[in-house]
């Protein structure tokens, strides 16, 4: 990234090693406790996008108490899809991979996120939306997987500047920028994947379990 | 001879509409979870704007165009 005269900005790594003074340590506090259910939801998606990629085979295999149902997109008649499982599960929509027979024995496969019937959205655009599509659904859970991340990374961005406001509003005489960027890395952590890999990579003997994530919290059932 | 008598109305505030929402005021609005309005906004299907503290807002000439109620 260059500055307004052209040169270039030396990234420097947040200040996590940093101790916080005790006034920069309330303003951490406050921001925190203000986005910690959009924290808690951050973790639990990733949790379970973090599952998708523990093991993307899994999801390919009909499972799960919704599998061989019918998803027909209302948008494009005749466009209809058989569940094959369930990939994510919010209080509001559910996520699956859905596959359709094509020409011959060919299979078609599609991510579709299918939203409550009652909702102004799915009344307004359809029930369920189809995400992405493809002939190979290990490829298609990554992909989705892939994308998830970078919303979790969006939605981290916006919690910062949730964060940002509150510090500059109410500790601006002590230094906000430096809790800004603790809280900006504590969101960055929040968001990737990478630090879930690492716990993951310990527990492999564990047996893969689907995190369904609702209004209240998260349940987890065995794959 | 019919006298008009002028009655006081109480002075009528019209509620100012918002020009823009929050992820999450659109989320409720929308009845979907605001991860799949993060996923919409991605997607270039409801476009934002930021505040000056980079916050994302909604314009609510989106959230009409979106609920097909503009």
């Amino acid at each position: 990234m260059l500055k307004r005269n052209g040169e270039h900005t030396v990234v420097v790594p947040p200040p996590v090693q940093q101790k916080l003074t005790r006034g920069e340590q309330d303003a951490y506090n406050e921001a925190i406790e203000a986005i910690e259910g959009e924290l808690g939801v951050l973790e639990h998606v990733k949790q379970s996008v973090a599952g998708l990629l523990e093991d993307p085979v899994i999801f390919t295999i009909p499972a799960g108490p919704e599998a061989d149902g019918i998803i027909e997109i209302t948008n494009t008649p005749t466009d209809r899809w058989r569940i094959c499982s369930s990939l994510l599960k919010f209080q509001n929509s559910q996520v699956f991979l859905c596959d359709r027979k094509l020409q011959g024995l060919t299979k078609g496969f599609a991510v579709i996120e299918r939203f409550n019937r009652g909702s102004p959205y799915s009344k307004a655009t359809g029930e369920a939306e189809v995400l992405l599509t493809g002939d190979d659904p290990v490829l298609l859970v990554q992909e989705y997987a892939a994308r998830a991340e970078h919303s979790l990374q969006f939605m981290a961005s916006n919690l910062v500047s949730k964060a940002h406001r509150i510090v500059w509003a109410r500790y601006a005489s002590t230094s906000p920028a430096r809790v800004v960027s603790v809280v900006s890395a504590r969101c960055a952590e929040a968001a990737s994947l990478n630090t879930t890999e690492q716990h993951a990579g310990h527990s492999r003997h564990v047996q893969p379990m689907r995190d369904h994530v609702s209004g209240n919290g998260i349940t987890r059932s065995p794959v | 001879m019919e006298t008009l008598v002028k009655t006081e109305t109480p002075l009528q505030v019209k509620p100012v509409e918002r020009l823009a929402y929050s992820v999450h005021e659109v989320a409720d609005m929308f009845g979907i979870n605001y991860f799949s309005v993060y996923r919409l906004i991605q997607m270039g299907k409801l476009r934002v704007c930021r505040a000056m503290n980079r916050k994302l807002l909604v314009p609510r000439t989106e959230v009409l165009k979106l609920l097909k109620t503009e």
